[in-house]
């Protein structure tokens, strides 16, 4: 059977390679001002009608017959650029294009830029960051996961939340990935902001079915999000000053046209606008010590070794720190969390011949979090330092190598392939204790051990032109080993698209996924305290299977409309067991305190895009439900995802009034999350004999009052909708360009509710009794209209 | 520059008339929670042993009700095993309904019903399987022969029975220690993560891991009120044998009382097995054993 498949593979390869001489043309496209790579960038060969986007570092190749080409080299946001030329041999074009912003031109020029009918790929949205930084944003700080939620078929979980919910998924089934290195927690503030600085960041994929071979380790999405690299030409800069925070990007050569850097930086000033209140309003004698605050630092460095190497370098680092010391005379204590990321990444490109690159990646990830509480106090008796620490840790670190192969053998085929290795330790928490009294001494660690474990897979895919039919074509495998367990999986993929006459392309595509590690964390809401732990010999890697079928068409001009209907099944998904916290105690192993059942997501969604002219923007519905079903939780029953939403909306709109002015709105809508409550209630009595000792037997009664359930999410918050508007004022000045951003997050405040809480009046009767006169469920809601202005720069 | 003014101080009134609420940062809107009917609740856990049967007949409220419970006066309350019937009378004293049964009943196996009707109410009913008996074929202890959680020593108690096979059986597990000055329930931690804890601290065990086998729950306690281990003293183990319902019922019971109020637990379903009703209708056998000092 293989041996047949293989026969047909070659066989189709010849048939789409035909017989005439044929030469290839590769290169890169880049930023003509920055020098920056332009990715998924369209080269189109307008005779032959065949094109190709580049890669994740800009390269393209494309094999054609020698003949009179035609080439149009096209970026969404940038002037096109054609060439043609009579192609008698191998050629390398390294094309740049001028960004129609540099050029002050209001319409954003996309001519001939791949269009939604083109790709093979559905299920996939390219967000450019410059559509980002336009939409109206939380505190005025542009966000990169919160533009994501406004994506159709990806919602966010409680309000203000960064959480990302993929086609009936939970956030641990996302991979997020910063140049290609995994990151574990991407919020700042309990999920408020994501950890990602939009001024130095490239692009955003998202792609959340349909997975091509190449992705794997997650059930729901991928989230590509690639650093810039630095300008190579010039040193350049741009900032931004916030209501919250302040941000500072640079970039720039340190030897022209071969090594660029970047460094970018942003922190949060809560804690230094509180320092002289503080200190204002404090007792004489005391003094207390606020750390509020978050930041990050990301950096880069790109060197071009000659035409065919490239290394890079990057790294980030950011950190929330909530942290309070109070002194009182000569007794301090301390108490705070604080967690934060590490991640670095070395890629070397290598462009080993004019068909074949190839990606090098080395990666470090680290996530950490302590929660730190002590004291040191003077005993007044023996007048002796007694100290106490208590220090709660938890994190994970990946180490990790992947090489990755594009290989182009003609316009018809493009392969890629590779493997990757990764190294997981995970800390899933531990206390420990420090105490030092005047006659005892504690020095102990408590709780759950290190694990260990390691994760490969390999993939290889083709996407396969065969005229008006384009496929992706796939395999990626995958194996887990821990605790002297290893399990393995074979993934096949498949995607499809046939282009018909009128221009719809009609797309299909089917995907099997696994997932080796969890995030043990509430439903209801993002916590630093949320747990990574792998699968194990007990819990079982998470599997899913998805299938997805639609229609896409640029109408008019420019116009993207795409209809796509999915139905995804998961297998061994995690839940905390009735009664379990999320904040584990240490005394229980984490895998007493879950259990594992299935889930099942469906539903349709409809995205109406327009990309160019002074207008732009998307409208996205979704109609979905949403499953799950575990033995232990609600008698076995199946019951509503807390996010399942029959319905989510969301428009978002910018509109170009003046070369210096630019408005923008969006607007969401979503039904209530659905939540459990208590229906009524009952006395309910646990007496038994115990015999005891010869001729004792002891009566136990234990009479409560049980609040019952019902079933599991069967009650509904009221529905979600918000306005964010934003008005921007550009103005170029003599050395700099600067912008004034005045916005306002939930513009006409509706009260989205956040949480439910059951709120009992009572009174004194005459007996002085208090007794229940008044018992009602409310929502609340946290965050009212919120303005913001911030002031940004770029030199 | 006047429109941008403009602008700013438009926002900024929409601002200030928007907080002008009673609360400008949380907001309340209340949720129908819809009607309903009160239905008959019983408590009734029928233990091998014991010198009668009792059962505690209420109703249910609606989550909204402010009104209290009441105790079901009025209600008939029968247990039935094959063709005997245990009717309960309601006892006054102790608002239970009660069967005396004049000595240690028994709890021979086979099936028993459980029908309580009250005037105003839809009848209720459940059935319960009595579990097989089983019994404690050794203890062993061992002082301070353990590691506590905090990292103290405690003492270690062995309980060793054999499982009848082919079926499945739930357990219930306490530990007395008893001295002169009297007897102590004790609070038991183990490291076996198959034991999970029920309500009054006892020990719940199924037998999924070690069906038709013989079983050691190893577990310990605190070495405080050591007067036990004085001569005369001893340490009681008691295993109840008992319906997956009454299992499943302590288990959740437990959770519920444990993670009352706290808004960090996933919520927790008491177990109920009550046809058209709620509450609890459950069997034990009981085992006991020993070790003197």
């Amino acid at each position: 059977m293989l041996r047949e498949i293989l026969v047909i593979f070659v066989l189709l390869n010849i048939a789409a390679s035909g017989i005439a001489q044929k030469f290839t043309i590769k290169g890169y496209l880049e930023d003509a001002d920055s020098g920056e790579k332009l990715i998924g960038a369209n080269v189109f060969e307008t005779r032959s009608a065949s094109g190709i986007a580049t890669n994740n570092f800009g390269f393209y190749s494309i094999t054609l017959p020698a003949d009179s080409v035609t080439l149009a080299y096209s970026y969404i946001g940038y002037q096109p650029v054609y060439m043609q030329f009579l192609l008698k041999g191998d050629t390398t074009i390294n094309v740049r294009l001028q960004s129609a912003i540099a050029l002050d031109v209001v319409e954003i020029v996309a001519e001939k830029y791949e269009q939604i009918e083109q790709s093979t790929q559905m299920s996939r949205i390219d967000v450019p960051v410059e559509q980002i930084k336009k939409i109206p944003a939380l505190f005025g700080e542009v966000d990169v996961l919160k533009s994501i939620q406004l994506l159709p078929g990806v919602q966010s979980g409680s309000e203000g939340q960064t959480g990302l919910y993929v086609r009936g998924g939970s956030p641990d089934q996302n991979l997020i990935l910063l140049d290609g290195v995994p990151v574990y927690n991407a919020s700042h503030l309990l999920g408020i902001f994501s950890v990602f600085n939009a001024d130095a960041i490239n692009n955003v994929t998202l792609t959340k079915g349909g997975f091509p071979a190449r992705f794997g380790g997650r059930l729901s999405s991928i989230l590509e999000i690639n650093m810039k690299e630095g300008h190579m030409h010039e040193f350049h800069g741009e900032g931004s000053i916030g209501l919250i925070s302040s941000k500072l990007t640079l970039e720039g050569p340190i030897i022209k046209d071969k090594t660029s850097f970047l460094i970018s930086g942003r922190r949060t000033y809560a804690d230094l606008i509180l320092k002289p209140l503080i200190k204002s309003t404090q007792e004489q004698g005391t003094q207390l010590k606020p750390r509020l605050f978050f930041y990050d630092l990301n950096a880069k460095i790109n060197h071009k070794l000659n035409e065919k190497n490239r290394i890079y370098l990057s790294a980030y680092a950011g950190a929330d720190v909530f942290e309070n010391t109070y002194t009182e005379r000569s007794d301090k204590y301390t108490a705070g969390i604080n967690w934060g990321n590490i991640i670095s990444a070395f890629r070397w490109n290598w462009e080993i011949n004019k068909k074949l690159f190839s990606n090098t990646t080395l990666t470090y990830s680290n996530y950490d979090i302590d929660i730190v509480a002590g004291q040191e106090t003077i005993n007044r008796l023996n007048n002796e330092k007694e100290s106490f620490y208590a220090k709660y840790v938890s994190g994970i670190t990946d180490w990790s190598g992947k090489v990755d192969f594009d290989f182009i053998p003609t316009p018809d085929h493009y392969i890629r392939f590779g493997i990757h290795a990764t190294d997981h330790t995970y800390r899933p928490g531990a206390l420990a204790l420090n105490a030092q009294f005047s006659n005892e001494q504690l020095d102990t660690l408590l709780g759950t051990a290190d694990m260990r474990s390691q994760e490969y897979s390999a993939y290889i895919e083709d996407d396969i032109t065969l005229g008006a039919l384009k496929a992706n074509i796939g395999l990626h495998g995958s194996l887990f080993h821990v605790e002297g367990k290893t399990y393995h999986s074979l993934q096949p993929r498949i995607g499809l698209r046939y282009l018909c006459r009128n221009g719809l392309a009609i797309k299909g595509s089917f995907s099997t996924m696994a997932q080796y590690i969890n995030l043990l964390t509430s439903e209801a809401l993002s916590l630093p305290t949320d747990l990574w732990v792998p699968s194990t010999a007990r819990i079982k890697p998470q599997t899913s299977w998805q299938v997805a079928a639609g229609v896409a068409k640029t109408i008019g001009d420019g116009y993207e409309v795409s209809i796509e209907g999915y139905l995804k099944e998961m297998d061994n998904v995690l839940s905390f067991k009735e009664g379990a916290s999320f904040l584990l105690g240490l005394e229980n192993d984490w895998q007493d305190k879950v259990t594992q059942g299935d889930g099942e997501a469906y539903g349709v969604e409809l995205l109406v895009q327009k990309k160019k002219g002074d207008f732009t923007g998307w409208i996205g519905y979704l109609l979905a439900w949403n499953f799950r079903q575990f033995d232990e939780i609600n008698n076995g029953k199946r019951f509503p995802f807390r996010y399942d939403r029959r319905h989510d909306i969301s428009v978002v709109g910018s509109y170009a009034i003046s070369p210096r002015i630019n408005l923008s709105a969006s607007w969401v809508f979503g039904t209530g999350n659905a939540i459990t409550l208590p229906t009524f209630r009952y006395p309910t009595d646990y007496a038994f004999f115990e015999h005891g000792p010869p001729g004792q037997t002891t009566r136990i009664e234990n009479f409560t009052e049980v609040e019952s359930l019902g079933e599991k999410n069967t009650f509904r918050m009221t529905n979600y909708h918000r306005l964010d508007i934003a008005i921007a004022f550009h103005k170029k000045k003599k050395k700099h360009e600067r912008t004034w951003t005045i916005g306002a997050y939930n513009a006409y405040w509706h009260r989205n509710p956040f949480y439910v809480i059951s709120s009992n009046d009572y009174e004194i009767d005459p007996t002085g009794t208090f007794v229940l006169k008044k018992r009602e469920f409310k929502e609340i809601s946290i965050l009212p209209i919120i303005p913001s202005v911030s002031y940004s720069f770029k030199f | 520059m006047i429109r941008f003014g403009f602008v700013l101080a438009c926002m900024a009134a929409v601002f200030v008339f928007n907080s002008c609420d009673e609360d400008a940062f949380s907001q309340v809107i209340e949720i129908d929670i819809p009607e309903h009917d009160p239905v008959l609740v019983v408590s009734c856990e029928i233990q091998a042993g014991a010198p009668l049967i009792e059962a505690l007949v209420s109703h249910s409220l609606g989550i909204l009700d402010t009104s209290q419970f009441s105790i079901v006066e009025n209600a008939e309350v029968v247990l039935q095993k094959d063709a005997m019937t245990f009717p309960l009378e309601f006892n006054p004293l102790t608002r239970r309904y009660e069967h005396l049964t004049g000595q240690p009943f028994e709890l021979p196996s086979g099936e028993y019903n459980l029908h309580v009707s009250a005037p105003g109410y839809s009848d209720i009913s459940s059935s319960q399987h009595a579990p097989t008996p089983v019994e404690i074929t050794e203890m062993r202890f061992e002082a301070e022969g353990a590691i506590l959680s905090d990292g103290d020593r405690g003492h270690e108690v062995e309980v060793v029975w054999s499982d009848p096979p082919g079926e499945a059986n739930y357990y219930s597990l306490v530990i007395y220690t008893q001295s002169n000055s009297g007897g102590v329930r004790r609070y038991l931690e183990t490291l076996d993560p198959t034991i999970e804890y029920g309500i009054e601290d006892e020990l719940l065990i199924d037998d999924t891991s070690f069906d038709g086998r013989q079983f050691t729950a190893r577990v310990a306690f605190d070495t405080y009120y050591e007067d036990f281990l004085m001569p005369g003293g001893r340490i009681y183990a008691f295993l109840r044998p008992v319906t997956r319902d009454g299992y499943l019922y302590s288990r959740s019971r437990n959770l519920y009382e444990y993670n009352r109020d706290n808004p960090f637990a996933e919520p927790v379903v008491v177990h109920s097995n009550i046809e058209n009703g709620y509450g609890i209708f459950s069997l034990s056998q009981i085992s006991e054993a020993y070790v003197e000092f």
